[in-house]
Protein backbone atom coordinates (compact mmCIF):
# COMPACT_ATOMS: atom_id res chain seq x y z
CA UNK A 1 0.00 0.00 0.00
CA UNK A 2 2.86 2.61 1.02
CA UNK A 3 4.50 2.04 -2.50
CA UNK A 4 1.37 3.12 -4.41
CA UNK A 5 0.37 5.96 -1.83
CA UNK A 6 4.14 7.28 -2.77
CA UNK A 7 3.30 6.64 -6.33
CA UNK A 8 0.46 9.16 -6.25
CA UNK A 9 2.04 11.47 -4.00
CA UNK A 10 5.35 11.73 -6.40
CA UNK A 11 3.09 12.02 -9.74
CA UNK A 12 1.18 14.83 -7.79
CA UNK A 13 3.29 16.66 -6.65
CA UNK A 14 6.54 15.76 -8.15
CA UNK A 15 8.18 15.39 -4.61
CA UNK A 16 10.78 12.26 -3.90
CA UNK A 17 12.56 11.22 -1.14
CA UNK A 18 9.03 9.74 0.76
CA UNK A 19 9.24 7.72 3.75
CA UNK A 20 6.57 6.41 5.92
CA UNK A 21 6.86 9.51 8.25
CA UNK A 22 6.86 12.18 5.81
CA UNK A 23 4.90 15.67 6.74
CA UNK A 24 3.10 16.71 4.11
CA UNK A 25 3.72 20.31 4.96
CA UNK A 26 6.82 20.11 7.41
CA UNK A 27 8.59 17.90 5.03
CA UNK A 28 7.03 18.83 1.82
CA UNK A 29 6.03 21.88 2.01
CA UNK A 30 2.52 21.52 0.42
CA UNK A 31 0.31 23.83 1.02
CA UNK A 32 -3.51 23.57 1.11
CA UNK A 33 -4.45 23.53 -2.79
CA UNK A 34 -1.34 21.08 -3.14
CA UNK A 35 -2.98 18.92 -0.57
CA UNK A 36 -6.93 18.85 -1.87
CA UNK A 37 -5.43 18.06 -5.06
CA UNK A 38 -3.64 15.03 -3.54
CA UNK A 39 -6.53 14.04 -1.48
CA UNK A 40 -8.75 14.32 -5.11
CA UNK A 41 -6.11 12.09 -6.61
CA UNK A 42 -6.74 9.52 -3.54
CA UNK A 43 -10.10 9.38 -4.08
CA UNK A 44 -9.50 8.83 -7.97
CA UNK A 45 -7.42 5.96 -7.18
CA UNK A 46 -9.12 4.43 -4.61
CA UNK A 47 -12.65 4.70 -5.59
CA UNK A 48 -13.59 6.93 -2.04
CA UNK A 49 -14.38 9.99 -0.29
CA UNK A 50 -12.72 11.13 2.14
CA UNK A 51 -14.43 13.55 4.24
CA UNK A 52 -13.34 17.08 4.67
CA UNK A 53 -12.62 15.82 9.03
CA UNK A 54 -10.63 12.96 7.56
CA UNK A 55 -7.89 14.93 5.64
CA UNK A 56 -7.39 17.47 7.87
CA UNK A 57 -6.04 14.46 10.30
CA UNK A 58 -3.99 12.95 7.47
CA UNK A 59 -0.30 14.66 8.46
CA UNK A 60 2.01 12.12 7.82
CA UNK A 61 2.04 9.33 4.66
CA UNK A 62 1.26 6.79 7.13
CA UNK A 63 -1.87 8.19 8.44
CA UNK A 64 -2.86 7.88 3.92
CA UNK A 65 -1.51 4.77 3.94
CA UNK A 66 -3.86 3.44 7.43
CA UNK A 67 -6.85 5.17 6.32
CA UNK A 68 -7.21 3.58 2.90
CA UNK A 69 -5.98 -0.09 4.08
CA UNK A 70 -9.00 0.60 7.07
CA UNK A 71 -11.71 1.88 4.15
CA UNK A 72 -10.75 -2.79 3.33
CA UNK A 73 -8.78 -1.43 -0.06
CA UNK A 74 -5.56 -3.96 -0.98
CA UNK A 75 -3.23 -3.97 -3.15
CA UNK B 1 -12.49 53.66 7.87
CA UNK B 2 -9.68 52.18 5.99
CA UNK B 3 -6.86 49.81 7.38
CA UNK B 4 -3.31 50.55 6.23
CA UNK B 5 -1.90 47.36 5.12
CA UNK B 6 1.68 46.83 3.74
CA UNK B 7 2.48 43.51 1.88
CA UNK B 8 5.89 42.57 1.02
CA UNK B 9 6.78 40.03 -1.69
CA UNK B 10 9.79 38.18 -1.92
CA UNK B 11 11.85 34.84 -3.04
CA UNK B 12 10.37 31.89 -1.02
CA UNK B 13 14.22 30.42 -0.65
CA UNK B 14 15.39 33.33 1.01
CA UNK B 15 12.49 33.66 3.25
CA UNK B 16 12.75 29.64 4.34
CA UNK B 17 16.05 30.78 5.84
CA UNK B 18 15.46 34.28 7.18
CA UNK B 19 11.87 34.25 7.95
CA UNK B 20 11.86 36.21 11.62
CA UNK B 21 14.45 38.54 10.27
CA UNK B 22 12.26 39.22 7.15
CA UNK B 23 9.08 39.61 9.17
CA UNK B 24 10.89 42.31 11.37
CA UNK B 25 11.79 43.86 8.14
CA UNK B 26 8.40 44.33 7.16
CA UNK B 27 7.23 45.76 9.79
CA UNK B 28 9.82 48.20 10.07
CA UNK B 29 9.33 49.35 7.14
CA UNK B 30 5.69 49.62 8.03
CA UNK B 31 6.03 51.74 10.90
CA UNK B 32 7.81 53.80 8.62
CA UNK B 33 5.27 54.53 6.37
CA UNK B 34 2.58 54.49 8.35
CA UNK B 35 3.13 54.64 12.02
CA UNK B 36 5.25 55.37 14.66
CA UNK B 37 9.01 55.71 12.50
CA UNK B 38 11.08 54.79 15.58
CA UNK B 39 9.43 51.63 17.03
CA UNK B 40 11.32 48.87 17.26
CA UNK B 41 9.85 46.98 20.30
CA UNK B 42 7.81 43.91 19.04
CA UNK B 43 8.49 40.93 19.32
CA UNK B 44 7.90 37.60 16.44
CA UNK B 45 5.81 35.05 18.68
CA UNK B 46 3.96 31.61 17.58
CA UNK B 47 0.84 30.26 18.11
CA UNK B 48 -0.17 26.92 19.41
CA UNK B 49 -0.12 25.98 15.48
CA UNK B 50 3.67 27.50 14.94
CA UNK B 51 1.82 30.85 12.86
CA UNK B 52 4.25 33.82 13.10
CA UNK B 53 2.56 36.62 15.16
CA UNK B 54 3.43 39.90 16.93
CA UNK B 55 2.93 39.00 20.64
CA UNK B 56 0.71 40.59 22.74
CA UNK B 57 0.05 43.81 20.20
CA UNK B 58 -3.57 44.25 19.15
CA UNK B 59 -3.14 47.03 17.00
CA UNK B 60 -0.51 45.47 14.03
CA UNK B 61 -1.87 42.07 12.56
CA UNK B 62 0.49 39.42 10.36
CA UNK B 63 -0.29 37.24 7.92
CA UNK B 64 2.19 35.01 5.92
CA UNK B 65 1.49 32.83 2.46
CA UNK B 66 3.73 31.22 0.18
CA UNK B 67 3.41 29.18 -3.37
CA UNK B 68 6.04 28.47 -6.26
CA UNK B 69 8.63 30.56 -6.19
CA UNK B 70 7.39 33.53 -3.48
CA UNK B 71 6.64 34.12 -0.02
CA UNK B 72 4.37 37.04 0.46
CA UNK B 73 3.98 38.78 4.18
CA UNK B 74 1.02 41.71 4.91
CA UNK B 75 1.09 44.15 8.20
CA UNK B 76 -2.02 45.47 9.29
CA UNK B 77 -3.26 47.79 11.86
CA UNK B 78 -6.41 45.70 11.54
CA UNK B 79 -7.29 42.13 11.66
CA UNK B 80 -6.02 40.73 8.13
CA UNK B 81 -5.65 37.42 5.99
CA UNK B 82 -3.21 36.95 2.98
CA UNK B 83 -3.07 34.20 0.40
CA UNK B 84 -0.96 34.08 -2.63
CA UNK B 85 -0.87 31.20 -5.48
CA UNK B 86 1.28 29.83 -8.00
CA UNK B 87 -1.76 28.52 -10.72
CA UNK B 88 -0.65 25.51 -10.81
CA UNK B 89 -2.14 21.95 -12.61
CA UNK B 90 -4.47 20.24 -10.73
CA UNK B 91 -8.10 19.10 -10.85
CA UNK B 92 -10.05 22.05 -10.73
CA UNK B 93 -13.60 20.64 -11.19
CA UNK B 94 -13.20 17.86 -8.60
CA UNK B 95 -11.83 20.32 -5.66
CA UNK B 96 -14.64 23.01 -7.00
CA UNK B 97 -17.37 19.78 -6.62
CA UNK B 98 -15.89 18.65 -3.24
CA UNK B 99 -14.94 21.96 -1.06
CA UNK B 100 -16.55 25.12 -3.13
CA UNK B 101 -19.63 27.08 -2.60
CA UNK B 102 -22.67 26.37 -5.45
CA UNK B 103 -22.36 29.80 -5.75
CA UNK B 104 -18.45 29.56 -6.49
CA UNK B 105 -19.22 26.76 -8.97
CA UNK B 106 -21.64 28.45 -10.74
CA UNK B 107 -19.28 31.60 -11.04
CA UNK B 108 -16.44 29.12 -12.70
CA UNK B 109 -18.75 27.40 -14.98
CA UNK B 110 -19.86 30.47 -16.58
CA UNK B 111 -16.49 32.48 -16.22
CA UNK B 112 -14.22 29.59 -17.14
CA UNK B 113 -11.89 27.48 -14.63
CA UNK B 114 -8.75 29.92 -15.76
CA UNK B 115 -10.32 31.93 -12.95
CA UNK B 116 -9.75 29.06 -10.61
CA UNK B 117 -7.19 30.49 -8.69
CA UNK B 118 -9.23 34.14 -7.69
CA UNK B 119 -11.53 32.45 -6.00
CA UNK B 120 -9.23 29.73 -4.64
CA UNK B 121 -6.96 32.55 -3.00
CA UNK B 122 -10.23 34.81 -1.90
CA UNK B 123 -11.60 31.42 0.34
CA UNK B 124 -7.86 31.03 1.53
CA UNK B 125 -7.58 34.37 2.92
CA UNK B 126 -11.05 34.66 4.57
CA UNK B 127 -10.07 31.05 6.39
CA UNK B 128 -6.69 32.78 7.26
CA UNK B 129 -8.74 36.24 8.67
CA UNK B 130 -11.36 34.34 10.84
CA UNK B 131 -8.35 31.67 11.84
CA UNK B 132 -10.87 28.84 11.45
CA UNK B 133 -8.81 26.93 8.98
CA UNK B 134 -9.78 24.67 5.85
CA UNK B 135 -12.45 22.75 8.18
CA UNK B 136 -16.16 21.57 7.10
CA UNK B 137 -17.05 25.33 6.42
CA UNK B 138 -14.83 25.85 3.47
CA UNK B 139 -17.55 25.47 1.09
CA UNK B 140 -20.22 27.23 3.42
CA UNK B 141 -19.22 30.63 2.24
CA UNK B 142 -18.93 31.93 -1.01
CA UNK B 143 -16.55 34.45 -2.38
CA UNK B 144 -18.14 34.60 -6.17
CA UNK B 145 -21.56 34.01 -7.19
CA UNK B 146 -22.08 33.97 -11.17
CA UNK B 147 -22.15 37.73 -11.27
CA UNK B 148 -18.57 38.01 -10.68
CA UNK B 149 -16.11 37.86 -7.98
CA UNK B 150 -17.45 39.19 -4.44
CA UNK B 151 -16.12 42.31 -2.57
CA UNK B 152 -16.73 40.85 0.73
CA UNK B 153 -18.01 37.56 2.39
CA UNK B 154 -20.43 37.25 5.15
CA UNK B 155 -20.37 34.26 7.09
CA UNK B 156 -21.69 33.49 10.98
CA UNK B 157 -22.16 37.52 11.55
CA UNK B 158 -18.77 37.89 10.41
CA UNK B 159 -18.24 40.32 7.36
CA UNK B 160 -14.85 40.75 5.88
CA UNK B 161 -13.74 42.34 2.55
CA UNK B 162 -11.67 41.07 -0.16
CA UNK B 163 -9.17 42.67 -2.47
CA UNK B 164 -7.69 41.04 -5.12
CA UNK B 165 -4.21 42.26 -6.12
CA UNK B 166 -2.42 41.98 -9.68
CA UNK B 167 0.72 39.93 -9.23
CA UNK B 168 2.96 38.25 -11.26
CA UNK B 169 1.89 36.60 -14.25
CA UNK B 170 0.91 32.92 -13.37
CA UNK B 171 -0.35 34.11 -9.71
CA UNK B 172 -3.00 35.28 -8.09
CA UNK B 173 -3.08 37.07 -4.42
CA UNK B 174 -6.07 37.97 -2.29
CA UNK B 175 -6.26 39.95 0.64
CA UNK B 176 -9.11 40.04 3.57
CA UNK B 177 -9.88 42.28 6.06
CA UNK B 178 -12.37 43.50 8.54
CA UNK B 179 -12.53 47.12 6.52
CA UNK B 180 -12.10 47.70 3.09
CA UNK B 181 -8.03 48.76 3.00
CA UNK B 182 -5.30 50.84 1.54
CA UNK B 183 -2.51 48.81 0.28
CA UNK B 184 1.11 49.35 -0.77
CA UNK B 185 2.60 46.54 -2.22
CA UNK B 186 6.53 46.45 -2.24
CA UNK B 187 8.41 43.37 -4.16
CA UNK B 188 11.98 42.10 -3.59
CA UNK B 189 12.09 40.27 -6.85
CA UNK B 190 13.89 42.37 -9.50
CA UNK B 191 13.73 40.09 -11.74
CA UNK B 192 11.19 37.04 -13.27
Amino acid sequence: MFEIVKKIISEVTGKTNITYDTDFVQDLQLNSFDIMNLVCAFEDYFQTSISNKEVWQMRQVKDVVEYIESKGYTE
Amino acid sequence: MKDHVLIRIGDRDRYALEKDRLIGDVRADYENRFGEGGRRDWTIGRTDRGKPVFSGETDRFLSLSHSGRFFACAVSDGKVGLDIQEHQPGRYEQICRKWFHPFERAYLETWGYEHFFEVWTAKESFVKYTGMGMDEHFGAFYAANENGLAREILFRGERAFLEHIPVFPGYSMCLCGEHEAKICTVTDIKSL
